[in-house]
This record gives structure tokens, sequence and C-alpha cells, in this order.
């Protein structure tokens, strides 16, 4: 390292702090670790060769989450992955008004029961534009305009991805929760039914 | 039903439907006055946004409190070689790379005036002090399992074998804690425990110190250092021959780094 030019330690000391952040955000959205660990490699050698486009250094965060974007799209496109048809469910979806942990106190506590595995792999499963949305608002805490910025849309269209996508996220959840019961049901009934033979 | 009657009804769901996209910027308390009064008159008659409303809140905060990952130390070194093997951006091409073991006889003559003036010469300069006073730190296993910590040590250990950052004066507004004696060599930003961290190489005598300045959530999120926090004021770990002490400063913490002998006794901080 001690070969490096003042311009690549400059560089490695504004966007090392935010690694962690950036690889949480790509394994959240990778099918798999190895390819969230490329995401980031190729983020931040993007972000190097165009380090000379960089005037804000506060904004460093917001810039890498940028790029991070682009290399997901770019990697979305290579894979041929369809962009998954985004469902709109609406406050008077059936499961959101019938579904006993809908209502809000049982939600929070079907929440406090998720592991964060579980609420990540209720994230991954999203529509691509609803799961970046919630992503950066939720979890890295981006205000609407850097979403905007970010994702390259209007704050109109931030504030609807992120309203469908919570509530289609309610809804996976939810539904997540009552797969995990019927099968920790059916496999009590197959024990019972061991036992009894 | 009159006309007048459905009328109304379709205006209200059509207004209903419309204002569903705005739920999550009036949760996130995102909207302009006059948006959020045409939502909260809304809310007043509708039962099914109320509730959305309250999910979204209770879904956010859930999502907000899911941890941050810790980058493993492989991948911080593939992205460390991939980085140094990547073509320069264009205005670095042009710059010779200087042979190690002779960069100050490789300079030219007008230059070496002012090496000792220059942020890159600091750099240098801190680096062969550093490489005086550090102890022998390099090799030995950090056996700490609280990340802060180990990032910590980790940091310490690593940075024996390359050059110290060079000052960042634009992004640091923190200062460190000083003690009797002690000289602030250098300052830059790294990360802490998954957080961003203000850190500064401090001389304590012979030795050189690393202190960092914490984000308090990062800090006091391992019960063993909240418990050692709450009954002596400190908290202190020591692993080969680097001890960590840990102290609660004002919305963060402190944690120094260095070699046993040259951490300093807490009441000599001038905190």
């Amino acid at each position: 390292m001690d070969h490096l030019s003042q311009r690549q330690l400059r560089f490695q000391q504004l966007t090392r702090p935010w690694r962690d952040r950036l690889l949480s955000v790509a394994l959240r959205r990778a099918d798999a670790f190895v390819t969230a660990e490329d995401w980031v490699q190729e983020t931040l050698l993007r972000a190097w060769r165009s380090s000379d486009t960089l005037n804000d250094e506060l904004a460093i965060y917001a810039w890498l989450l940028k790029i991070l974007d682009h290399v997901i799209a770019d990697h979305i496109r290579r894979e041929a992955r369809r962009h998954k048809l985004a469902p709109v469910v609406t406050t008077e979806d059936s499961l959101l008004e019938e579904h006993p942990s809908a209502a809000t106190g049982p939600f929070e506590q079907l929440l406090q029961q998720q592991t964060d595995e579980q609420v990540t792999t209720a994230i991954k499963s999203l529509p691509d534009e609803f799961c970046s949305a919630i992503l950066l608002r939720d979890i890295e805490g981006l205000t609407y305009k850097e979403i905007a910025n970010i994702l390259g849309i209007p704050q109109g269209t931030v504030m609807s991805r992120l309203s469908r996508g919570r509530r289609l996220l309610c809804t996976t959840l939810i539904k997540q929760q009552n797969k995990s019961i019927n099968f920790s049901y059916d496999n009590q009934n197959k024990t019972i039914g061991k036992d009894s033979e | 039903m009159n006309n007048e009657q459905t009328k109304a009804n379709d205006h209200w769901q059509a207004l209903h439907t419309k204002l569903q996209d705005l739920l999550a910027a009036y949760a996130d308390d995102m909207l302009d006055s006059s948006d959020k009064e045409l939502i909260e008159a809304h809310l007043a008659g509708c039962e099914a946004c109320r509730k959305d409303v309250i999910r979204q809140q209770i879904l956010s905060r859930r999502l907000n409190s899911l941890p941050v990952y810790r980058m493993p130390i492989k991948l911080h070194q593939r992205l460390d070689n991939a980085l140094n093997e990547a073509t320069p951006p264009k205005e670095e091409s042009k710059t010779k790379r200087i042979k190690r073991g002779n960069f100050y006889q490789n300079l030219p003559n007008h230059i070496k005036t002012s090496f000792l003036t220059t942020a890159s010469g600091w750099s240098v300069a801190i680096l062969l002090l550093f490489t005086i006073f550090l102890p022998q730190t390099l090799n030995q296993k950090n056996n700490s399992s609280i990340p802060m910590i180990e990032d910590a040590i980790n940091e310490y250990q690593s940075s024996s074998k390359v050059k110290l950052p060079i000052p960042d004066k634009n992004t640091n507004k923190k200062q460190p804690i000083t003690w009797p004696g002690s000289h602030v060599l250098t300052n830059w930003k790294t990360t802490i425990g998954g957080a961003p961290a203000d850190a500064f190489a401090m001389r304590n005598g012979d030795s050189v110190i690393f202190q960092y300045i914490v984000d308090e959530t990062v800090f006091f999120n391992n019960p063993e250092v909240r418990n050692s926090l709450t009954k002596t004021g400190k908290f202190r770990i020591r692993s080969n021959d680097i001890t960590v002490l840990a102290i609660p400063i004002e919305s963060a913490g402190i944690l120094m780094v260095g070699p046993s002998k040259a951490i300093p006794e807490k009441n000599n901080l001038e905190i």
C-alpha cells in the first residue's frame, strides 16, 4: 500500500468507512453473498474511475449508493432477470382488512417475533423498484430527495413506491408467518402421529 | 342512492386511491403542510388508511433496527487489491510512480525543500515516526469478540504496516481527548462497529496511541461494555500487549488503543 498515490489514499479514506454499509445494501438485494461482493467491488472500481466527478465529500455515501444501484441494474439486465410486475396492494386488501395479524398490535408483535433473516428474506422477495426504495429509506435512513437522486426518479414516485412497497412487505411478512405456523403445526402433528403409533 | 350521493362516493373513492400513495410520506412526516392537512382530513374518516399509516411506522422502525453486516477482512483485502490494480483516472496516469525506498532521492530538487510542508510529506514523516514508536504488534491475534473493539485493534495492528492516513482537516470537526504531554499526529475517518468514526493517532511519550470517537449506538451496543460503564465509568480490555480503554462522552464514546503501558489513566484525561 506504500506505493499508493495521494489521490488513491484520499479515495480509500473517503470510501472505506462506507464499505460495510454498501455490502449490507448489496446483500439485501443479491441472491448470493458472492454476487453482493462482486457488486461492491464493481461499485468501488466505478467510483474510483469517476472520482474526479465527486465534488461533495459529505455526500459520498449517497454517491456510492447511486453507483451501486446502477451496478445492480446492469446485473439485472445482463442476467435478463425479468422485473417482477409490481402488484398494487391497497389499504382494503382482504389480508390487511381481515387477517388478525394485520391489526396494529399483533402486527408489531409479529415483527418482533420474526428474525432479521426472515425480514431480510421478505424484503428480497419484493419487486426491485420497491426493494430499493425501502432499503434506502427505512434501513439506510436517506431523505426522499437523496433517494430520488440515487434512483433517478421524482420525489412523488419515491413516495408511491414506499407506500406500495411497505404495504406489500406487510402482506408478505404476514403470509410468511402463516407459512411458518402451518409448518410447525404440521411437524407437531407428525410427531404426535409417531408417538401414538 | 341518488346521483349526487353516487358522485360523492366516486369522488371519495378516487381521492382515497390517490392518497394511498402519500401515506408513506405522511408516516415519515415528509409532506408539506397542505398535503398533510389533506391526508389528515381523509384519515379522520378512513380507518383502513389510519391502520396503514400505523403499520408503516411500525414496519419502518423494525427495518431501521436491522444490523449492518461487517465486511470480512478477506473481502477488504480483495477490494484493496482490486483498487490498487485498477487503472487510475486520467489525471493520475500522468504522474510518475516513485520507487519504494528512494522516495526522497527521487523527488525533484525544487520539491525537496517543501517536502515537509505538504500533506504527503507529513504522511511519510508520520510513517517514519510511527515505525519507530509503534510496539511490535504485528501477527498478534485479536481475540476480542466485541465488534467495535475488534475493529479498533485490527486497525491499530494493520496500520503499522502502512502509512498513516493523511490528516483529514476538511471533514473532521471533532476534537480528540488529550492528556498532559499528548500530541496529535494525524486524524482520519474510519469505520468502527459498522459506523463511521473519527480516528486520531496520538503520541504519548515514546508510543503511538489511536483514539476513536465512536457513534453512541455502537459504543453502548455490547452488554459487557454497558455493565462495566455503569459500574466503573469505563471499560478496559487487554489483547496481548495492546489495551483498549472505552470511555463515554457526550452523545458518543471514546476508544483508546495502544500498548498497555502507554494508555493514560482516565483521571489524567482532559475530557
